[in-house]
């Protein structure tokens, strides 16, 4: 699995998955959920489905009677779902600490 | 078909820049991974066409154009779908073939009308001929051969001298558009199927009329003029009724129609005149 770098952006998005880690989702739908700008997410999905955390696939529909073309739904793995709350904990242990830091200096 | 697909279906629908753009977009990353990623583009901007959000649109284009150069570093390893995603070679050259004749045809037709025809008679050209005024093609261009409006003017005449000879031509290009047509879909549903069969089966036959068109003019009989009438009003008619032909059907259509009536005009007296005054 690669090492992945974790950006806000990024962070956004797992919290986004981690809030029902079974529902299969599709980019516009992530982005609006994560709070980011709908154009932004794809490089972020593929750098997690690169990653194995998440796997994608097509969606069966007819895409003239949809109006669009098929979308690809994207879900958390299984080892995905461990990695991200390993990053998400992680993240909060850093952000627990810069505050103590903070605290520190200010008094 | 549900409520959701309906109101799909009725506002859906992309705009052509819509379409340019994403194809753009897309034309810069791997080419195993483009057509999911432009899928996965053109279903969102249909969404947000469906809310009616112009503004938005344009923001998400913006927004994909600058995270672009990430999305095309992560695409080179990133999963794809095989062979359903990717176009084969043989319907890629059908379409690049067929966009360009088709865009031939379409560039003989406008340097007919804008060199050959339209001048003809705005100029009044058999007026002039008979008053002994200046009536020569150059009259169109009194501008520097040294500047750009010369080079469109020498592609424009180009067109000119390739529609002198067009009902040989029109038959190799609606061959040619026809197969190139049939190849182009490859996610079709049936009824889509049919149709382009059907409108495959109708340009085959404009062709093959066109084809016998030139087997009699070249023995000595006069059918072309009625003939092609004939071919180009039903192709218009195609063209403009509403049959559910694709809209790619109905472009083809309506050139091979108009190319039909440009020959027409072209093989009668008046029109032998403005081509003799066009090379003169």
């Amino acid at each position: 699995m690669a090492e992945l770098r974790m950006t806000t952006p990024r962070l956004l998005v797992l919290h986004a998955f981690l809030d029902d880690p079974t529902q299969e989702r599709y980019g516009l739908e992530l982005a609006t959920a994560a709070g980011l700008e709908p154009g932004t997410i794809y490089p972020i999905l593929v750098a997690f489905e690169n990653a194995g955390w998440l796997s994608s696939r097509e969606e069966q529909v007819d895409p003239h009677l949809e109006g669009r073309p098929r979308r690809r739904y994207y879900t958390l793995t299984a080892d995905g779902v461990g990695a991200v709350r390993d990053v998400l904990a992680e993240n909060a242990r850093r952000r627990g600490r810069r505050a103590t830091s903070t605290r520190k200096l200010a008094w | 078909m549900s409520a959701h697909q309906e109101a799909g279906r009725r506002t859906g629908a992309l705009t052509r820049i819509d379409r340019v753009l994403v194809a753009a977009l897309g034309s810069a990353l791997p080419s195993q991974f483009r057509a999911r990623q432009q899928a996965e583009w053109a279903a969102d901007l249909a969404d947000l066409a469906r809310e009616r959000q112009p503004a938005a649109r344009w923001r998400y284009l913006l927004a994909a154009a600058w995270t672009l150069p990430t999305l095309i570093a992560l695409a080179r390893h990133a999963q794809v779908d095989g062979p359903r995603s990717v176009s084969p070679p043989a319907v890629l050259t059908a379409r690049m073939l067929a966009w360009i004749v088709a865009i031939s045809l379409g560039w003989t037709l406008l340097s007919w009308s804008v060199v050959i025809a339209g001048p003809y008679l705005a100029f009044d050209v058999p007026a002039r001929q008979a008053a002994g005024i200046d009536h020569g093609p150059e009259m169109m261009w009194p501008i520097d051969e040294r500047s750009l409006p010369s080079l469109l003017r020498a592609a424009l005449e180009l067109g000119g001298y390739a529609a002198i000879g067009m009902d040989l031509v029109l038959v190799a290009v609606a061959a040619g558009v026809t197969v190139g047509f049939l190849l182009l879909p490859f996610r079709q549903t049936w009824q889509d199927r049919l149709y382009t069969l059907a409108g495959g089966a109708v340009i085959g036959t404009v062709a093959l009329t066109l084809t016998a068109v030139n087997m009699s003019v070249s023995l000595g009989t006069s059918v072309t003029g009625l003939t092609l009438l004939g071919t180009g009003i039903a192709a218009a008619g195609l063209a403009v009724g509403r049959f559910g032909l694709p809209r790619r059907w109905r472009i083809v259509l309506g050139l091979l129609a108009a190319a039909s009536f440009a020959v027409v005009i072209t093989d009668n007296t008046f029109g032998s005149a403005m081509i003799v005054w066009f090379r003169d």
